[in-house]
């Protein structure tokens, strides 16, 4: 299959005082079709900056991608001006954002914020467009679609919001749809309820799904392939299977350690010690050096690039460098 | 730790010198006011009926969805609200209408609280010395040079630096913050900590550590804690004993592994089965439960059993008759008509 979407050596920066900080320092991947990717790491470590790239929504809020090249279906997003950047935004890329709370207009009603969407993209009637939102909001498991179309956000609960929100991100049947933290406002069992509509979307659809998140069980229910992200760089690349069986990379492991278990008990937890660096402060070698329990002194001097191993996974670490 | 030892009893057989803390049929209900006179139209039932004890040395775990009262259930418990109805007793005595004054002076200093917005719950105008010192000044303890030692004791205890006693609370991140609020609860030395999704804030690798350091204060001064949050795994993972509450009202409670391997009540068992796990090699993939509908609203729940409306094994008695809280089997109790 070919890729629907390949970021290549992705930098965006933002500015303080003139000094530039690296939030994406060199980011690859790619997206096939209908491919499920989560993009999993900790606060700060550049994950909603990547998606927001993606959408050419950084420049809005003080940043600046400076290098690399972000392409759709060959054609590279990066060189778009605004005006054909709206012509994706909305219809061939489209996103769910993490706030179901804030990320509706609290006042346009659910039907308004649906249709607009339809109608600029679409080019459909008024009438057209409150049809099809009809069936969308049918669609994400509204019974009384009709009602709801009339009514304002604040009826609603938050686990009600996200299915709007799904509804108009799908509205426009888009190749890839960016998650960001879907379900981590919400409780676990409306977050199930989430999920489950999510991939039965993109089976219907063949929709490919970018999904960013911090939470590894949510990432094990519904991902193809884990992208683990570390102070603007790319750590581990794995199917979720590779990445779950046998995590690579020591940020990985301290993850996947670190969460309590459902199932079974553990005694005590491995936490990671320390904290995230900030980036405006990053650490000179490589930048998990301060936070590994196996760092070596070449860890402390130089960076580690992502290299891919024969079996087709890539990591960035000396650990796995030595049998080159 | 004492607690799963002997059975529990929710109600008038209890022995006041075991438990810590008692809470008996506790109410907290909050008044809907409308219209020019403020007239009173409703209730929100937040937390309606509620009975369990706390030993000495245990932690007790309360999940449940966002409104289901866990949270006011935490605070009515350490009198930062007057319950509706209900007595609460704190080692045997009913704390429930004691005055601000006497609450001061007796049990207050005894319980504590860790909040869960660390962002929040930090003057962001004092320095941490200030902060962790503040419970002396009200409680009239140590003298000056004693309470700023004292402030610097504390930090080390939660593995931060002494030094940083003179820094401001935006110094600091999420994780740092929290042990911030930790040390804080901790100065006044108490029996019991409640802790309100202490580490829901939180990103995984910081939630272990704090977590981590819970338990190991807790081993250290002897702690008693109600532990409060959403999140099954970790409650699963701190907890001796876990309750499950549903819109006010407590669905079952047993002890954590019990409940975990053997949930009986059809909500714990779909709250169960929605958390997303992890895949283990060569694990299969669980049956879940989905649960249709959303949360009925506190102020008008449904009547009967609360939890009829979305329940997959709903019997027509349900919609009728409020299941009691009962004890199906040993140390196991549950409200639910499937068991009586």
């Amino acid at each position: 299959m070919s890729a629907l979407l390949e970021v290549n050596d992705l930098k965006t920066y933002f500015f303080r005082k003139k000094q530039p900080i690296p939030a994406v320092d060199g980011v690859d991947f790619s997206i096939k079709k209908g491919e499920t990717v989560a993009l999993v790491g900790e606060s700060g470590s550049g994950k909603s900056i990547t998606s927001l790239s993606i959408m050419g929504l950084v420049e809005g809020s003080g940043g600046k991608i400076m290098n690399g090249s972000i392409k759709l279906e060959g054609r590279d997003l990066v060189t778009y001006k605004e005006q054909d950047l709206c012509k994706i935004r909305g219809n061939e890329i489209s996103m769910i954002f993490q706030e179901p709370m804030t990320s509706l207009n609290p006042v346009l009603t659910i039907g308004e914020q649906i249709t607009e969407v339809l109608i600029y993209h679409k080019k459909l009637s008024k009438k057209e467009a409150a049809k099809k939102a009809v069936e969308l909001l049918k669609l994400v498991g509204f019974s009384r679609a009709g009602e709801l179309m009339k009514e304002y956000p604040h009826r609603l609960s938050g686990g009600m919001r996200q299915r709007v929100m799904i509804a108009i991100a799908l509205s426009c049947n888009p190749k890839l749809l960016i998650a960001d933290e879907p379900t981590t406002a919400l409780d676990v069992t409306i977050q199930a309820q989430v999920l489950e509509l999510m991939k039965d979307l993109c089976d219907k659809f063949d929709t490919s799904i970018l999904l960013i998140t911090h939470d590894l069980g949510v990432v094990s229910e519904i991902a193809d392939r884990v992208i683990v992200m570390y102070c603007g760089q790319v750590v581990e690349n794995a199917t979720v299977d590779e990445l779950f069986d046998e995590p690579l990379h020591p940020y990985t492991k301290g993850l996947l350690n670190s969460i309590p278990v459902i199932e079974g008990s553990i005694e005590k937890l491995t936490a990671i010690k320390g904290n995230v660096p900030t980036p405006d402060n990053l650490p000179a070698g490589c930048r998990f050096a301060p936070r590994c329990p196996s760092a070596g002194d070449k860890c402390w001097g130089a960076q580690p690039d992502l290299k891919t191993r024969p079996d087709g996974r890539s990591v960035r670490c000396f650990l796995y460098e030595e049998g080159e | 730790m004492t607690s799963s030892a002997e059975p529990l009893q929710p109600g008038e057989e209890m022995n006041p010198q075991e438990s810590l803390l008692e809470l008996k049929d506790v109410k907290k209900y909050f008044p809907i006011r409308s219209g020019i006179f403020q007239k009173k139209i409703g209730d929100v039932k937040a937390v309606d009926g509620i009975s369990f004890s706390l030993k000495r040395g245990e932690t007790l775990g309360i999940v449940g969805e966002s409104g289901c009262g866990k949270s006011t259930a935490g605070r009515t418990m350490i009198r930062l609200y007057k319950p509706t109805a209900g007595q609460i007793f704190y080692k045997g005595r009913d704390i429930s209408s004691l005055s601000e004054e006497a609450l001061r002076k007796s049990v207050r200093k005894n319980i504590q609280m860790v909040f869960q917005d660390p962002f929040a719950s930090l003057n962001p105008r004092k320095t941490l010395r200030s902060i962790i010192k503040e419970p002396f000044n009200t409680h009239h303890m140590y003298n000056f040079k004693e309470r700023n030692e004292k402030a610097e004791e504390f930090l080390a205890k939660v593995g931060l630096h002494p030094s940083f006693a003179n820094r401001y609370p935006h110094e600091f991140s999420g994780g740092q913050r929290q042990r911030i609020g930790i040390a804080r609860a901790l100065a006044l030395n108490p029996e019991l900590i409640i802790a309100d999704e202490p580490v829901s804030a939180l990103d995984v690798s910081i939630q272990a550590q704090v977590i981590n350091l819970m338990e190991e204060l807790q081993e250290e001064f002897n702690l008693t804690y109600l532990f409060i949050s959403h999140d099954l795994s970790v409650v699963r993972h701190i907890s001796d004993r876990v309750g499950v509450m549903y819109l006010g009202k407590m669905m079952e409670l047993t002890d954590k592994h019990e409940l975990y391997n053997n949930p009986l009540h059809p909500y714990t068992q779909a709250l169960m089965s929605a958390v997303p796990v992890t895949r283990k090699k060569g694990g299969t993939k669980r049956e879940r439960i989905v649960l249709k509908g959303e949360l009925p609203s506190p102020a008008n729940p449904p009547k009967g059993c609360v939890f009829h409306t979305r329940c997959p094994a709903a019997k027509a008695i349900c919609a009728e008759a409020e299941p009691a809280f009962k004890e199906a089997k040993t140390n196991h109790f549950v409200a639910c008509h499937l068991y009586e």
